[in-house]
């Protein structure tokens, strides 16, 4: 009896719809070779996005110690590369400070609310973004927010010495470059700030500790003293008499970047 | 550690519409088994299979966007595989051979039991056997299950081509078969 092509059919499609082999070693790099071909491949997108924020950070770094150079004499810049260390942590004390004095909290406050603080170094990762950091130039909206702290600011600036380290004068923390557009800095992410460190040598220099907080940088070197327990905090700001904010230092993991003031 | 982690199909395919490209190693791994399959029957050999397979796997992933979940996973790649193996064929061959109007075999006479003996690899080296053109209708009507009409779009090739390659791919087959069968009859006398 001659079966049906139906029938036919099915006995061979029974057999090698489900039919299996095992390709050779050359199949796969072939395709592989040929996507990459094709497009840049997004396994490293991550390392991409650490690499960029790596070079960001440094061009913003050599920007700014350029900058403070003409705002104060011709000082000697020096950069010191350390090791990466397990450093990088140090900013994510951040939010483990538990404010409990009232300025403490105040500082807390401004540290997790940006509307009246300059981004302050919050790291979830030991990944440092860099955040666009302007040249401050203190214009009247900074003013603004500076007066609003100020009350408390006294209380504050006399507290210092309680959270100092020991070579953490003053005059030798760095104030941040920062932009000084508050408003502008409101809606952005909390990202690392880039610190410029002064040199913080023990250097004898008079002292001016002013009181209240006079420009940006010193806001943010307050803030950062209470969290970075270091010698060479993340990042500080000239401690200028004018009221621009400079950074003129940065420690966080593998850059150290210290600015030798030897203003007086 | 990356490798432990099993995923799903879901997963992998998320990560392959990312471009990741240790998901897209996974899913390659997942699915070459069956692809070479499918691949081989419209092949001549194994080689000319890994080609298609090849071909077939560069064009998933660089279309993977295009999957939006509806339908079979499997079936959308399958279909894949499937245009690969004829473009394939477009390129390599100058001419998919059409039915030839002279030499008609005569309707060769084959039992069941003698298809149902033959197991899968000699199935799949008979369907090797085929000229190009008869292999793909035959592939595309009795295996993927397609119309003429259907076969007839992917082809380029009228309905009635695509009927008529078809019957002469079963005669064909079923000729050699029936020489399996008669070898076999010879041996056991």
């Amino acid at each position: 009896m001659n079966m049906q092509d139906n029938e036919f059919d099915d006995l061979f499609r029974n057999k090698l719809d489900n039919f299996e082999a095992e390709p050779t070693g050359k199949v796969w790099p072939g395709i592989h070779s040929e996507l990459n071909k094709n497009d840049t491949g997004k396994r490293g997108f991550f390392i991409l996005k650490i690499a960029a924020s790596i070079v960001v950070l440094l061009a913003a770094g050599l920007l700014f110690i350029p900058k403070s150079h003409q705002d104060q004499q011709q000082k000697p810049n020096k950069i010191v590369k350390s090791n990466p260390k397990a450093e990088v942590t140090k900013p994510e004390q951040a939010p483990v400070v538990t404010p409990v004095t009232k300025d403490e909290q105040l500082v807390a406050a401004m540290v997790q609310h940006n509307h009246t603080v300059p981004l302050l170094v919050v790291n979830k990762r030991n990944v440092v973004k860099e955040r666009s950091v302007k040249n401050a130039t203190i214009n009247n909206n900074q003013q603004e927010t500076i007066a609003k702290i100020e009350p408390t600011a006294p209380v504050i600036a006399s507290q210092k010495p309680d959270v100092k380290v020991p070579s953490a004068t003053p005059d030798t923390t760095a104030h941040l470059i920062a932009k000084a557009d508050v408003p502008d800095i409101a809606p952005a992410k909390v990202k690392p700030i880039i610190i410029a460190q002064a040199p913080v040598n023990n250097t004898p220099k008079t002292v001016v500790k002013r009181r209240g907080i006079h420009n940006f940088g010193e806001l943010v070197n307050l803030v950062v003293a209470k969290v970075d327990k270091r010698k060479d905090k993340a990042i500080e700001f000239s401690d200028s008499d004018d009221d621009d904010s400079s950074v003129t230092g940065i420690n966080i993991g593998p850059f150290k970047i210290k600015k030798e003031n030897n203003k007086d | 550690m990356f490798l432990e982690h099993k995923y799903t199909i879901d997963e992998l395919i998320k990560r392959c519409k990312a471009g990741e490209r240790k998901a897209q190693e996974l899913l390659y791994k997942q699915l070459t088994s069956k692809m070479l399959g499918v691949c081989m029957r419209y092949a001549t050999d194994k080689m000319e299979a890994e080609d298609m397979l090849q071909n077939g796997f560069i064009r998933m992933f660089q279309k993977m966007n295009d999957y939006r979940g509806e339908g079979s996973f499997e079936g959308w790649v399958r279909r894949i595989m499937i245009h690969s193996s004829i473009e394939y064929y477009r390129k390599h061959h100058k001419l998919l051979q059409l039915a030839e109007n002279g030499n008609l075999p005569d309707e060769i006479a084959v039992s069941p039991n003698a298809v149902a003996r033959l197991d899968a690899k000699d199935m799949m080296a008979l369907v090797q056997r085929l000229s190009p053109g008869y292999r793909m209708v035959f592939n595309l009507y009795a295996i993927e299950g397609y119309s003429h009409k259907e076969i007839g779009e992917i082809m380029g090739i009228s309905e009635g081509a695509s009927k008529s390659q078809l019957s002469r791919a079963r005669s064909i087959l079923k000729g050699l078969i029936a020489n399996i069968e008669g070898k076999r009859y010879e041996y056991a006398g």
